[in-house]
């Protein structure tokens, strides 16, 4: 198996299997061992699942001899964050108290994508539960840091760390992983690859490790946004299991997208000012090639609000509400994190007058946002404002030596993905090249249900750039 | 609302995204960190107390019977 393979895309890949280049069961094997051999370098790999992929994969041979073709996900090699359950494993959270839990059900997602053919191979690291409430290093994790398969010395993001860091190194086709306010877009921002946040409700949460009721979404890393598209469509749909469902499913109909020249995109120049110096060069050069594939861009507001603050007490108080026994247990002091241990504690004294006014502005906010697509399509805007910090840093800034930077007078579209989390809106990070040889993405987001329109946008996008194709260094074993 | 350069450092700490490249008020060193995290808490309840909300604002979440 040559690298090429390791870094194919969905399609390509199951294009190879139907033309019988390789057998599934080989490519299951050739993912699985990478995984496990390479894995440990980047702390990604939380459970490998080797013998019952390989099973699996059997199994899907048997089904191409017969040539019963499935799709396009049929023989595809995954990895799951570890907070998605599979019935008679270990699905550990990423925390130290629950390092040996084995849960009876499989989460949906799982079990709709196994329904593709699709081989789970994997589990994969995580921050510990998610990294709810907040926390402040990236080694706030059963299985260590994050390493970025860029540059080891710097973090893969969170709290889908191994997510991103296995789908950038080529250890796994695709992986999924979860959200509550930013834990897709940040590893797929720091990694370099292209993440998908769903529209809240549209994907079932059955079977994954709560954080949050009303802000958790599970979503698609994946290495282009036409496979994000390909994945998300077979593991949307409505789920009576999930009080959080949408009801709702989604086909990925790129055929159908609106006319990219039809769309207009909310951007705050400000933005330029907030991220790094050396990062501007290249968030103006993606913005001039959106511009270029058709979009008019407008100058846009972000609806100002709190939003930290909101999600802040949100994430708090349902977190807290969630993990009460093991916070008054005191198991709690068993997470590596002394600010989450904290901010768990802390969350149970939160007010329910505080938790239902964040509610009820979370209803105004997602009024304003209403408003503000009546005007633009979608917004676009940097992934993150600075690329992958250094795993020895503190993720709150307190570690930053000499003077703070002077600061924009306007807050640009900083806090769009607390904003964007808050509303449930989805999101695609598209990688868009790199600073200081770190990836640099940008986040296009859009009103409920548009994650067409952003995977069109997205699909254009790739089909102009490179940047979703670039492979960090081979990792010396 | 106006929101100050103060209030959008806290905010942004408080965020479970972690977001190291925001807007932010490093805590004090001196304090503990139990001490930060009430402090985060009383700062985010804060700046939710500042914002004004009509009376018929019902809350972000429905009850299906």
């Amino acid at each position: 198996m040559t690298d090429d393979v390791y870094f194919a895309t969905i399609t390509e890949l199951n294009d190879r299997l139907r033309k019988k280049e390789f057998t599934c069961v080989e490519l299951v094997k050739g993912f699985a061992e990478r995984l496990e051999k390479i894995g440990p370098r980047y702390n990604a790999v939380a459970l490998p699942l080797t013998e019952s992929a390989v099973r699996r994969a059997k199994d899907v041979d048997a089904e191409l001899k017969r040539e019963r073709f499935r799709g396009p996900l049929q023989g595809i090699p995954f990895g799951a964050k570890d907070l998605l359950s599979v019935a008679g494993e270990i699905t550990s959270w990423g925390a130290k108290p629950f390092a040996s839990q084995v849960l009876d059900e499989t989460a949906t997602v799982l079990t709709k994508l196994d329904k593709t053919g699709s081989v789970l191979i994997g589990k994969l690291a995580m921050v510990e539960l998610a990294g709810g409430p907040s926390y402040r290093f990236p080694n706030a994790s059963l299985f260590g840091p994050g390493l970025n398969p860029w540059d080891r010395s710097r973090w893969s993001g969170g709290s889908s760390s191994g997510s991103g860091s296995a789908v950038a190194a080529g250890l796994v086709p695709f992986a999924l992983g979860s959200e509550t306010s930013g834990s897709i877009l940040t590893p797929s921002s720091f990694c370099g690859i292209t993440g998908l946040r769903p529209t809240y409700g549209l994907v079932s949460r059955h079977g994954a490790m709560a954080l949050s009721w009303t802000m958790d979404k599970i979503g698609p890393m994946c290495r282009s946004a036409e496979d994000c598209g390909l994945v998300l469509q077979a593991i949307s749909g409505g789920d009576s299991n999930d009080p959080g469902s949408a009801g709702k499913s989604f086909y990925y109909t790129p055929q159908y997208a609106r006319k990219l020249s039809d769309l207009k995109a909310g951007v705050a120049t400000v933005d330029l000012e907030w991220v790094e110096p050396e990062m501007r060069p290249v968030i103006e050069a993606a913005l001039e090639t959106i511009r270029s594939l058709g979009p008019k861009t407008v100058e846009a507001k972000l609806p100002d609000f709190p939003h930290g603050a909101l999600a802040g007490t949100v994430v708090a108080a349902e977190g807290s509400s969630i993990f009460e026994q093991l916070i008054t247990s005191g198991k709690v002091n068993e997470l590596v994190d002394a600010r989450q241990i904290e901010g768990l504690k802390a969350g149970l004294d939160i007010p329910a007058k505080d938790y239902l006014k964040a509610m009820r502005i979370r209803s105004l906010l997602k009024r304003k946002f209403r408003e503000l697509f009546a005007d633009v399509d979608v917004i676009i805007a940097p992934g993150r404002y600075g690329i992958a910090p250094p795993i020895s840093e503190p993720l709150d800034g307190s570690g930053n030596r000499g003077a703070p930077p002077a600061r924009p007078s306007s807050p640009g579209m900083n806090g769009l993905i607390p904003a964007g989390n808050l509303a449930g809106l989805p999101a695609l990070s598209l990688p868009c090249g790199f600073s200081r040889g770190m990836p640099v993405s940008l986040q296009i987001v859009g009103p409920p249900f548009s994650e067409n329109t952003l995977l069109a946008i997205g699909r254009e996008f790739q089909s102009r750039t490179d940047w979703h194709k670039r492979r960090p260094p081979a990792p010396g074993v | 609302m106006k929101l100050t350069r103060r209030e959008l450092g806290a905010t942004a700490v408080a965020t479970v995204a972690a977001a190291t490249s925001q807007a932010q008020t490093p805590p004090p060193p001196d304090q503990g960190i139990a001490q930060v995290v009430r402090d985060a808490n009383r700062r985010n309840a804060e700046a939710l107390a500042k914002f004004e909300i009509p009376i018929e604002t019902e809350p972000a979440f429905q009850f299906r019977a």
